[in-house]
């Protein structure tokens, strides 16, 4: 039996087909755009690239902040479960999942046979999202790729003094036309660890038991994780698409719900 | 006798001149990238509307986020306890005051010396302070100073689910491909600030005399918002962005007349 899981972030959406939880298809789409029936549209499109149809899917549940905007889904899940039943499938080992969008960062508990325990969830402050990171490649002028290597060639570190996104914005400026300028790499690797700072202290607030897997698009930043591993003091489990987590746990929840 | 105060902001430095009984004069500028300069340049300019030189000057009190940087000040004293002594001046009445500046805000509890008994302050987020509406006000490509007008001729109040303003100008932004009207977004964005300056005042309560001060009290949408949810009238002085430093000089003067021969106190 064929189902999906579809994960409407805040910048990209992610869509995982399962046949009898085995993984047919999986992609992170990013397409931004105000087009309320983009979503239609995408998924038609990723359907019929793997040879499928609409009527060979017989449940569909959406996930992601953005959920409420996907129509024409079964029914619609919150991200934290999905992250936990994603996550245990993937790692039956994890306890803790540490999902770092662009816009929202949640940190999921997950107790024996994956159920969700607990959760926290950080939607509401710029400066503990990826979205810290995009700033970053626009004042920089860097893009995502570099900026995930930069801060391992830096020798020093950047101690931030605000918290806001906007006030570290005329920090970094003000570093940058320092004489001499600050390297590039130390102001990377101070924003890594201000954000790491953020996300770990979300993470306590569940309770940091091993093993921990790190997810969201966030986690494909190798500098970042670095550092983060550094701050939050334990090993890191990173899947191989880091950013399918959410939307995998839902397609698992819809197979779950049509062989009841 | 003469005192002066002098209130370097993270936006903008505010100087004012008083004698025993008035204000003299006052000055306002733009904070430029180094603190002393600006210092001198507000400095000369509140002297020349009044021409009083700086030896007239008995006693100078500096306040504000620069206010360790400015070499001719007497003394310095925390921006909350000036702006408590500004809004004392103009409103003796008032026991709460929200200090709304360029990037942080605070709630004030004062008694009626104008002495502070309590106070919050946010300096951590820009959301609720004026960076906010400045970002908004480059978003929306409006001046500043038409910002408060126009989101008063909004007839739909869009609701903001953010408080964050990186989040809050990416939400704008799609409003605005929407179609949504530039009005009903300011709307919405005075509706935002307004709420997160209120939690800030309640976490020191407020009462009926209540007063802004700050740059952003020259905003009349902020005004009617914040007025209109906490269903109260606002104390607003004549020039709401100069209470800091006239605050400051308020303490001046405190200063002279303490430290004066006791002949002279009367």
């Amino acid at each position: 039996m064929i189902v999906a899981g579809i994960d409407i972030g805040s910048i990209a959406s992610k869509i995982v087909i399962l046949d009898d939880k085995k993984i047919l298809h999986q992609s992170v789409i990013n397409e931004n755009e105000d087009n309320i029936n983009l979503p239609d549209i995408v998924f038609d499109r990723e359907l019929d690239n793997i040879g499928l149809s609409r009527s060979d899917i017989k449940y569909i549940i959406a996930t992601g902040i953005n959920r409420e905007s996907l129509s024409f889904a079964d029914r619609k899940k919150s991200t934290s479960l999905c992250l936990a039943k994603g996550a245990y499938y993937l790692f039956p080992s994890a306890r803790l999942v540490i999902d770092i969008g662009a816009e929202t960062a949640t940190v999921v508990g997950i107790g024996d046979k994956g159920v969700l325990k607990d959760s926290a969830v950080n939607d509401k402050c710029a400066a503990g999202a990826g979205s810290f990171l995009l700033l970053l490649v626009k004042l920089l002028q860097m893009p995502l790729e570099r900026l995930s290597e930069i801060s391992l060639e830096a020798n020093g570190r950047i101690e931030f003094t605000n918290t806001c996104v906007v006030f570290i914005e005329q920090e970094i400026i003000s570093q940058i036309h320092r004489d001499p300028p600050t390297p590039m790499s130390d102001i990377v690797a101070g924003i890594y660890e201000s954000l790491a700072t953020r996300i770990a202290g979300l993470a306590k607030r569940v309770g940091i038991k091993e093993d921990v897997v790190i997810c969201g698009g966030v986690a494909k930043n190798r500098g970042f994780v670095k550092i983060f591993k550094e701050v939050i003091g334990v090993k890191l489990i990173i899947p191989e698409s880091p950013e399918i987590l959410p939307a995998l746990g839902a397609a698992l929840i819809a197979q779950r719900e049509i062989s009841k | 006798m003469i005192a002066a105060g002098i209130d370097i902001g993270s936006r903008s430095a505010k100087a004012v001149i008083i004698n025993e009984k008035k204000i003299l004069s006052q000055a306002i500028c733009d904070t430029g990238p180094e603190s002393a300069k600006i210092a001198l340049r507000v400095m000369n300019e509140v002297m020349k509307k009044t021409n009083i030189s700086i030896k007239d000057i008995d006693y100078i009190v500096a306040t504000g986020y620069g206010r360790i940087v400015v070499p001719f000040a007497n003394e310095n004293i925390s921006e909350i306890s000036c702006h408590a002594k500004g809004i004392n001046y103009y409103f003796p009445q008032a026991r709460t005051i929200l200090d709304m500046g360029g990037q942080d805000c605070k709630a004030i509890r004062c008694d009626e010396n104008g002495k502070v008994t309590n106070f919050v302050m946010n300096d951590k987020c820009a959301g609720g302070t004026g960076r906010f509406i400045e970002l908004m006000g480059d978003l929306l490509k409006i001046p500043l100073e038409d910002i408060g007008e126009l989101s008063l001729q909004s007839k739909d109040n869009i609701q903001f689910s953010n408080i964050c303003a990186i989040y809050a100008k990416t939400e704008a932004l799609s409003l605005l491909k929407k179609g949504i009207n530039k009005k009903d977004i300011l709307a919405g964005l005075h509706d935002a600030i307004a709420s997160r300056c209120i939690s800030l005042l309640r976490r020191v309560s407020v009462e009926k005399e209540f007063a802004i001060s700050g740059g952003i009290a020259k905003n009349i949408g902020m005004v009617k918002k914040l007025e209109e949810k906490l269903n109260l009238k606002a104390l607003i002085a004549p020039d709401p962005q100069i209470i800091g430093a006239l605050g400051a000089a308020c303490q001046a003067r405190t200063m002279l007349i303490l430290n004066s021969p006791p002949n002279f106190r009367d």
